[in-house]
């Protein structure tokens, strides 16, 4: 069903577009009373046979008058590129029209498919990606973060060299970016489909702060500051701590 | 839930303190050293890049050089930048640079315009006060764009998460030192597989006097064209001859009189006899004419033929490339002479089909910066399935991952689809050839349509965001009320609002003032759809809808930037030029200039500015400091870019009596573009409802999958379609690796890869750049 939405929508593009290409390119079929005055936007016609060497029959600038019109008809030309836009000389309006009805359609499709889809996982927890911390659902990604900053902290506490804490930050939340910061930002889909965008929003106003926390914390253990990247997992935790309850 | 903060374990003492921290022990991040590093890199930079724009029409912003420049100055020679102190360094020098696009694509335009008359009374001098008036309204672009991207930070970047794959290549540059040697070692793998790739994509760039020996290779390798060849050949000639054809020496010598005239009133007062002498060494140099029928030889071999006739120069100073002179490049791509396979037939003529170029050999299929796929597996001529040899192309694909597919989908519908449709169906003219529609379709139907597109596919992902947006405003209100963004947060992350709004008025008067005195000022009467209106009100209401239009089109480049890296910013520069022509009337070209000027240094500022908080954001900055020094250095950035452009219109002017333009080195190939669109609007040419009906197109496609498939797929269509394929590489092995070896394997030690590949082109590009101008 949904790459039956995709096709619509793949289909109804190209509809649109080539319906959207014929604006300025009247039919010379049209009577001569609708063309006879237009100015020409791009060279018409073909009077030379030699491939290398074209020679249009009229050229970029020229006005349409009722014996150019037949000249360019006995040589075949079906179209003419024109300066002047008119729905009255745009034949293939229909076209464009359908491919933006068919736009509209397979929009509608995609949307009430991704509806349901989501309705789905919300209650079921749906099925995610493989991967231990995309197991994890939005709320417990939150809690498991906010466990490694506390496991971090009391490992901290425990080692006694400041170069070995140092590079147990790195390590530990370089880990943790890859892991549960990751998969937390793939749960967007549910997250928007349980609290709306603006909650959504809200929830990530709070969880970007600690993001950035988490991420100076690194960037401090990898110059060697370490109260700074202290201080950094201890906002963070508190921060963590604040998108948890927006969850 | 625990919270409390463990006490450090040991506090560094002062003498032993860290050389990251500063001397309250303070985490270094806004340093002196890091203003002075970004200010000073960011303005060599703007003044190389203006020189090398104007010369070769495009820019590079800089970020990632200067990171990694960054790195050697702060750590290296000052020993003590931290990886926030190098990441202000490179947001200050990227604003400083930055704005060098927004200008030369614009303004130089203006300088073509009055040189052939077409516009009356302009002057670009430091003593004009057009020059002053355009600064300003530049100035006042950068300040704009700064000021209205703030408060979408939170909604792009935090909310949205756009990708912004050179950020996230910055970033992987400035978390180098920490990340492990592994990933350092990686990185600098990128950088040199990049280097390799792209070493003979650019190395033809520079190019060497040819040897006479040289020649014959030279064509059928089709380095330079026959006609290069024999005007070498005769240049040899008068070398050998110790004599020139007179028409030659009576042409330099009118040409090195006029230049001594045009000295001669520049450093004097305006003076009536040398003004007259002027004029007629001019007409005498009309009715000279050309002093062949093919008009071969340049003003600098006339010149140097005249100083060597009459013993005031050397017969060997023809021999340089300014003179004519064939020019050998440097090994290239284009140099392995990888062709099609001849058809050649009874009458020993090579088919159309594989000689395009009418040369009687075989077409090349592999040339410096491309590879013609489509031809070498035998695809229909219509379809162009050339791909761009851009490692920074590749590099940025597998960054943004699967959803750069939409931009290879955009670019399939149009150049698989739409073109070859167009071309079956009757709907380029009869005179363009099946290989040539690729061209034909860009400029007549898939750009048109394709601005359309990005314009209403950014509408429809502001509505769609209006959610995020208003929660972001309300984080930022809120907390310039409470000084806290997030509770929790112990200081501020945004600028406030006030201040925002403070900016942003002051940036509007200085608008207003630029738009009051420039071109035809408030004397004019306006012709176009304000017509009618007192002027002053007209040209508020223009300013206010130049604001406004800075605005949205300043959020188009940063969605774009944020998902591909690739941005619009000259189809937007377009549009607001066509605006201004509108509102204003077709012939008060220079404020039309001016405000697109205006606009083009804002979305340029824009789109930096908030790659610059994404690459921060990466590396824990503070968006405030970041915010507060962009804004507090961006507007150096036009005042040099101005005055550098100022300075080269001058040389130029005393040299070969034109200030930019085809006849110089500096061809300002962009503003050569504007100039033909604004020929265009003035003489109705352009198509308003195709990018009409490309707007409605876009919105509509951002109804379905999501809010921004309408900005993608436009950009995809208004962009040359090799980039785009090379692009479209670098997204399915993103796909592919994550597949074989996983998301986690793909994202570790890809994305410091494929850093190391934009990085490396970037840093080749400015070399190769600097070479070139040096050696002039």
């Amino acid at each position: 069903m949904k790459l039956v939405a995709f096709l619509i929508i793949a289909v109804s593009m190209c509809v649109g577009v080539i319906g959207a290409v014929t604006a300025y390119l009247p039919p010379l079929s049209l009577a001569d009373s609708s063309l006879v005055g237009l100015t020409l936007n791009a060279p018409a016609g073909n009077a030379s046979t030699d491939p290398r060497a074209p020679r249009p029959i009229a050229r970029k600038g020229d006005t349409l008058t009722a014996e150019l019109l037949a000249t360019l008809r006995a040589a075949n030309v079906q179209r003419v590129k024109v300066k002047e836009f008119s729905l009255a000389r745009w034949p293939e309006w229909w076209l464009f029209v359908l491919g933006c009805a068919g736009l509209a359609g397979g929009a509608a499709l995609v949307r009430s498919m991704r509806a349901k889809a989501l309705a789905a996982a919300s209650s079921t927890h749906g099925p995610r990606p493989s991967g231990a911390a995309a197991k994890l659902g939005p709320a417990e990604l939150l809690d498991a973060m906010r466990a490694d900053l506390d496991t971090l902290r009391g490992k901290l506490h425990a080692t006694p060299g400041q170069r070995d804490r140092l590079a147990a930050i790195v390590a530990d939340i370089g880990h943790m970016q890859q892991t549960h910061v990751e998969a937390f930002l793939n749960a967007r889909p549910q997250l928007t489909a349980r609290l709306g965008l603006g909650g959504y929003a809200r929830l990530m106003d709070a969880f970007a702060v600690a993001e950035r926390a988490i991420n100076r914390a690194w960037s401090a253990a990898a110059d060697e500051v370490e109260a700074e990247a202290l201080a950094c997992i201890d906002r963070a935790a508190v921060l963590l701590a604040e998108a948890r309850a927006r969850v | 839930m625990s919270s409390a903060a463990p006490p450090p374990t040991s506090s560094p003492p002062s003498a032993d303190r860290p050389r990251r921290a500063t001397a309250t022990g303070a985490y270094r991040e806004a340093t002196l050293s890091a203003v002075v590093f970004g200010v000073l890199f960011g303005a060599v930079m703007n003044a190389a890049i203006t020189y090398a724009g104007l010369k070769i029409g495009f820019t590079i912003v800089g970020s990632a050089i200067a990171a990694v420049l960054g790195f050697g100055v702060l750590r290296g020679i000052l020993r003590r930048g931290s990886i926030l102190e190098t990441n202000i360094g490179q947001t200050i020098a990227s604003a400083v640079n930055t704005t060098n696009a927004g200008v030369i694509f614009t303004v130089p335009v203006l300088l073509l315009l009055a040189h052939s008359g077409r516009i009356e009374g302009f002057e670009l001098s430091f003593a004009s006060r057009d020059f002053w008036m355009i600064t300003l309204a530049c100035v006042a672009g950068a300040l704009l764009g700064c000021v209205f991207i703030v408060p979408l930070r939170k909604q792009m970047l935090d909310i949205d998460r756009l990708r912004f794959p050179s950020a996230v290549a910055v970033a992987a540059i400035l978390k180098s030192p920490g990340a492990g040697a592994a990933k350092s070692v990686v990185l600098a793998i990128g950088i040199l597989v990049s280097i390799l790739i792209y070493l003979p994509a650019g190395l033809p760039a520079i190019r060497n006097p040819a040897r006479l020996d040289q020649l014959d290779s030279l064509v059928a390798r089709e380095r330079i064209s026959a006609r290069d060849a024999a005007t070498t050949r005769e240049l040899a000639a008068w070398i050998e001859a110790k004599a020139a054809p007179e028409a030659v020496v009576q042409r330099g010598e009118t040409i090195l009189a006029l230049r001594e005239l045009r000295e001669h009133l520049e450093a004097g007062p305006d003076n009536q006899s040398v003004q007259t002498a002027l004029h007629a060494r001019e007409a005498r140099l009309r009715e000279l004419g050309a002093p062949d029928a093919a008009g071969r030889y340049t003003a600098q071999a006339c010149i140097a033929a005249y100083e060597a006739s009459t013993g005031k120069g050397a017969w060997d100073a023809l021999r340089s490339l300014d003179c004519g002179w064939a020019g050998a490049p440097l090994w290239g791509y284009q140099d392995l002479g990888l062709r099609l396979r001849s058809r050649k037939g009874a009458d020993g003529q090579e088919p159309i089909a594989t000689d395009r170029d009418g040369d009687n050999r075989p077409d090349l299929v592999v040339t410096d910066e491309r590879i013609d796929l489509g031809r070498i597996i035998g695809l229909p001529d219509q379809a162009a399935f050339v791909f761009a040899i851009a490692p920074f192309a590749l590099g940025a694909g597998y960054l943004t991952g699967r959803a750069g597919l939409m931009v290879l989908a955009g670019g399939v519908l149009a150049y698989f689809v739409l073109n070859p449709l167009a071309f079956r169906l009757g709907y380029v003219p009869e005179t363009v050839r099946a290989d040539q529609v690729a061209g034909y379709a860009l400029g007549a139907f898939n750009r048109p349509l394709g601005i359309g597109l990005l314009l209403g596919g950014a509408m429809m992902g502001v509505l769609a965001s209006m959610p995020a947006i208003r929660e972001a405003i309300k984080s930022i209100v809120s907390a310039g009320r409470s000084g806290s963004a997030a509770p929790g947060a112990d200081q501020r992350d945004e600028m406030s609002f006030r201040t925002l709004l403070l900016v942003g008025g002051a940036a509007m008067v200085l608008l207003l003032i630029a738009a009051e005195f420039s071109g035809q000022g408030g004397a004019a009467q306006m012709t176009g759809w304000l017509s009618g209106l007192p002027v002053w009100l007209a040209r508020g209401l223009i300013v206010l809808i130049a604001a406004a239009w800075i605005w949205f089109a300043g959020i188009i480049i940063a969605q774009c930037t944020g998902m591909t890296d690739w941005s619009p910013i000259s189809g937007m520069s377009l549009l607001t030029v066509v605006l201004v022509m509108m509102l204003a009337g077709k012939s008060d070209v220079v404020s039309a200039v001016m405000l697109g000027a205006a606009l083009c240094v804002a979305i340029s500022c824009a789109a930096d500015m908030m790659a610059d908080l994404k690459t921060g954001y990466i590396v824990g900055g503070v968006p405030r400091r970041q915010q507060w020094l962009e804004i507090g250095t961006a507007w150096i950035g036009p005042v040099i870019t101005m005055a550098t452009l100022v300075l080269i219109a001058g040389v130029n002017m005393k040299q070969y009596g034109a200030p930019i333009g085809p006849d110089t080195p500096t061809s300002a190939p962009q503003a050569q573009a504007l100039e033909v669109v604004i020929e265009g609007v003035k003489g109705g040419e352009l198509p308003y409802t195709l990018y009409g009906l490309g707007a409605a197109l876009g919105a509509l496609l951002g109804l379905g999958a999501f809010a921004g498939l309408g900005v993608l797929v436009g950009l995809s269509m208004y962009l040359p379609f090799f980039y785009i394929l090379t692009y479209g590489v670098g997204c399915v092995a993103n796909i592919v690796i994550g597949r074989i070896k996983g998301r986690a394997w793909a994202e570790e030690w890809g994305v410091p890869f494929c850093a190391g590949l934009i990085v490396g082109e970037a840093i080749l590009a400015l070399v190769i750049n600097a070479v070139v101008l040096v050696r002039g």
